[in-house]
């Protein structure tokens, strides 16, 4: 189990060990012989299976042929009828459900995820090595990988695993080493330490979050507040599919209002229905103009990676025909974001490839909360951030709140729902239902409607 | 008069031969995401080492023509693989190159001739049995190339869909760090798919003299690598597909045929216009419906 903040050096470490990305000094060992020779070579030659933060499927493709592809050989058969079935056996060795047919890039965040797992596991590694599996996964489906993962090891494989979750990385670990930039703080087994001393190698103080209650100083807001986003009686029907069903919502100017649910439960079209990008086939939704936005793939669909901070900042207008960009005012406000978001960029023109995962989720939250929105939308926002990380999110998406906007979030992390939001809504099935802000009670409701 | 319909097929088969074989090169070269624009001059070339070593005989000048392609292929492959220069520049850049090439080596080596001197062409193979039959069968007597042309694309379509070779050249055109992630090289399938594209690009230039023409001319292609590169669109990027489109084109340029044979009086250079006139509207036509590997042109980004 490898932990650390956003930033540690965690992947880097990863993908050297796993011969990806060469070192600049020192040697990678890897069963009592050094790793050489191209890069990426040693993964087929050592037997290590690698899966990366960033999804390196073939969007275009469908499953089965994203995992065919890990198979070795040049003339090979490769079928499209036998790789189906081939697909799900290698699934059903971990219990993760997957659809062999399905192209890659209609499927979700988690989906793909299970993909990328099962297609590391379809080629019989050695070692596995797995940066923050669980971040978007459902519970159960993080569960199922551990009791593979368990198994894996206990017939004499290895497993490497990133992950920002605690808890997972005590209960499943046999070991945790903790970096804190780019340095081994500590190596330990995990049955050892308390979660405390833990955090305590990782953020290098201790940490006072947790203590503190959370700063919801406006409270719910008065049911007086004008609706800022709503949405009547709406339907939204996929191919065919209604992914909502008669769905009514209303959040109020000032109020957090968290959604939960399963990776298909409707959360994802309820959200974007009110940013314009998901039309209801029936039903009236009302948002504001100027929604904040901030999307699940930020990779994919929040930022341009090539291109520099102030241009990324930018880009919120980019739907806009008509101005003429104020770089000087640009940069102003990009800076003042880099600022009162901590985020460590040596200047605006830097590209905003250069910055890590969690670092990138800063500027787009900085970008979408700039110029104070009246609405603000935002999916799974604390998606594979540390803890540091994950509470300027939750700190900065309140203080919006406090501001007058209405916030809309999802979050797979149920607690973090619970501890934030005014109310809690639960998606099951496209049916949307109010819930008491407990586990229990949203755990249940998350299974069934009723 | 009922030869006149199968002198036209015969004609378009013709015809289709050197474009399919060079489009069926392309289809794999930008299935691996490369559009290698030099085939134009590489089927040039191609086909003046086909009339040197056709002096020999037929087969030595299909031979000096594939190697000839394969070399151009490979000047492109260095410039656009090894050291990631941009494809369409270094494309043009072989293509004038090579076609000038051709060009001057022809007038210093036949400087006391008028033109390129004949050579033997190949004769046609009938198939057994069914080139006996009336009619059609006259159609099954076609020159060696024309027979490598359906082989080809129907090997390309076995290896593109049927193994797993294929469907990593297939998922470098689309993201090549997906084929890195799988522990495999994707400049490997780049260099080998522009090998094999430069072999039959140089097939597709000898045919044009061992098997057609007999002789060179001065800039012989004549825009054939061009309509290769759209036939390969044409054809959705598929093997049959591809094959399908260079029959249209064959179709296009045979036109002369049918014009001189019903004798509509139509200028002869609007039927010489027809296959180029075909290319751009058939593709006009088709926008949108087709899509492009991922990273068709693009060069692989450096990895770490």
């Amino acid at each position: 189990m490898l932990l650390g903040e956003n930033g540690a050096g965690k992947t880097t470490l990863l993908r050297i060990a796993a011969g990806l990305d060469r070192a600049d000094s020192g040697r990678v060992i890897v069963g009592g012989a050094a790793l050489s020779g191209l890069r990426g070579r040693p993964i087929r030659t050592q037997g290590i299976a690698v899966v990366s933060q960033h999804f390196s499927l073939v969007p275009t493709m469908t499953v089965a042929e994203n995992i065919a592809l890990a198979r070795r050989g040049t003339i090979r058969r490769f079928s499209p009828s036998r790789a189906a079935p081939e697909a799900i056996e290698a699934a059903q060795r971990t219990g993760l459900a997957i659809d062999p047919d399905a192209r890659v890039n209609g499927l979700s965040a988690a989906s793909q995820q299970r993909v990328e797992l099962v297609k590391a596991i379809a080629t019989d590694p050695r070692i596995i090595m797995l940066d923050e599996p669980t971040a978007v996964l459902d519970p159960p489906d993080a569960e199922k990988l551990f009791a593979w993962l368990r198994r894996f090891v206990s017939g004499g494989g290895t497993a490497v695993v990133i992950t920002h979750r605690l808890r997972e990385a005590m209960t499943y670990g046999d070991s945790i080493t903790v970096l804190r930039r780019g340095r081994i703080a500590r190596i330990t087994d995990a049955s050892v330490p308390s979660e405390t001393e833990v955090v305590t190698a990782m953020v290098g103080e201790v940490p006072v979050f947790r203590v503190s209650t959370p700063s919801r100083s406006a409270g719910p807001a008065a049911a007086s507040a004008p609706v800022v986003l709503s949405a009547a009686g709406v339907t939204v029907t996929r191919a065919g599919i209604a992914t909502l069903r008669d769905v009514t919502l209303e959040v109020r100017r000032g109020e957090m209002v968290g959604v939960a649910g399963f990776e298909g439960a409707g959360q994802a079209d309820l959200l974007r229905l009110f940013t314009g990008m998901v039309t209801p086939s029936r039903g009236v939704v009302v948002a504001p103009e100027h929604v904040g936005f901030i999307p699940e793939h930020r990779h994919r669909d929040a930022m341009i990676g090539e291109m520099s901070l102030r241009e990324n900042f930018r880009l919120r207008d980019a739907g806009d025909l008509r101005g003429v960009i104020d770089w000087r005012e640009t940069d102003a406000r990009t800076r003042n974001a880099i600022v009162t978001f901590d985020i460590p960029a040596s200047d605006v023109h830097a590209a905003a490839a250069t910055l890590s995962g969690g670092n990138q989720q800063r500027l787009v939250l900085a970008r979408e909360l700039d110029g104070d929105p009246p609405a603000i939308i935002a999916e799974n926002p604390t998606r594979g951030l540390d803890v540091r990380g994950a509470r300027i999110v939750h700190d900065r998406l309140r203080e919006g709140c406090t501001r007058g906007a209405a916030v809309l979030w999802y979050s797979s992390n149920a607690e973090e729902l619970i501890e934030f939001s005014d109310r809690v809504v639960a998606c099951h099935r496209g049916t949307l239902r109010e819930v008491a802000p407990t586990l229990p009670a949203i755990a249940a409701a998350m299974v069934a409607a009723e | 008069m009922s030869d006149v319909p199968l002198g036209v097929i015969d004609a378009t088969i013709r015809a289709a031969t050197p474009i399919g074989l060079a489009a069926i090169g392309e289809l794999l070269a930008e299935r691996a995401g490369i559009l290698n624009i030099g085939i134009e001059g590489g089927m040039c070339l191609a086909a003046f080492a086909a009339v040197v070593a056709g002096a020999g005989s037929p087969v030595a000048g299909l031979m000096a023509g594939v190697l000839a392609g394969i070399l151009t292929a490979s000047v492109f492959a260095l410039f656009v693989i090894r050291l990631r220069a941009q494809q369409v520049i270094v494309g043009t850049a072989v293509s004038m190159m090579a076609l000038g090439l051709s060009t001057v080596l022809n007038r210093v080596l036949y400087a006391g001739l008028s033109a390129a001197p004949q050579v033997h062409t190949l004769p046609p193979m009938r198939v057994p049995v069914l080139s006996a039959l009336p009619g059609v069968g006259q159609l099954l007597a076609q020159p060696l190339p024309t027979y490598v042309l359906y082989a080809a694309g129907a090997s390309v379509a076995w290896f593109l869909y049927r193994t797993i070779g294929g469907l990593s050249l297939r998922a470098t055109g689309e993201d090549p760090s997906a084929v890195r992630a799988a522990g495999k090289d994707p400049a490997l399938f780049q260099w080998a798919a522009l090998v094999v594209s430069g072999a039959l690009t140089g097939l597709a230039g000898a045919t044009l003299v061992v098997a057609q023409a007999g002789t060179f001319t001065e800039n012989m292609s004549a825009g054939r690598g061009y309509i290769a590169i759209a036939v390969v669109a044409l054809g959705r990027w598929t093997p049959a597909g591809v094959l399908v489109g260079s029959l249209l084109f064959g179709a296009a340029s045979s036109l002369q045929y049918i014009v001189q044979a019903y004798g509509v009086a139509i200028p002869y250079n609007l039927t010489l216009a027809a296959p180029y006139a075909v290319t751009l509207f058939v593709l006009a036509a088709l926008r949108g419906s087709h899509r492009a590997p991922a990273r068709l042109g693009r060069t692989i980004d450096l990895p770490g």
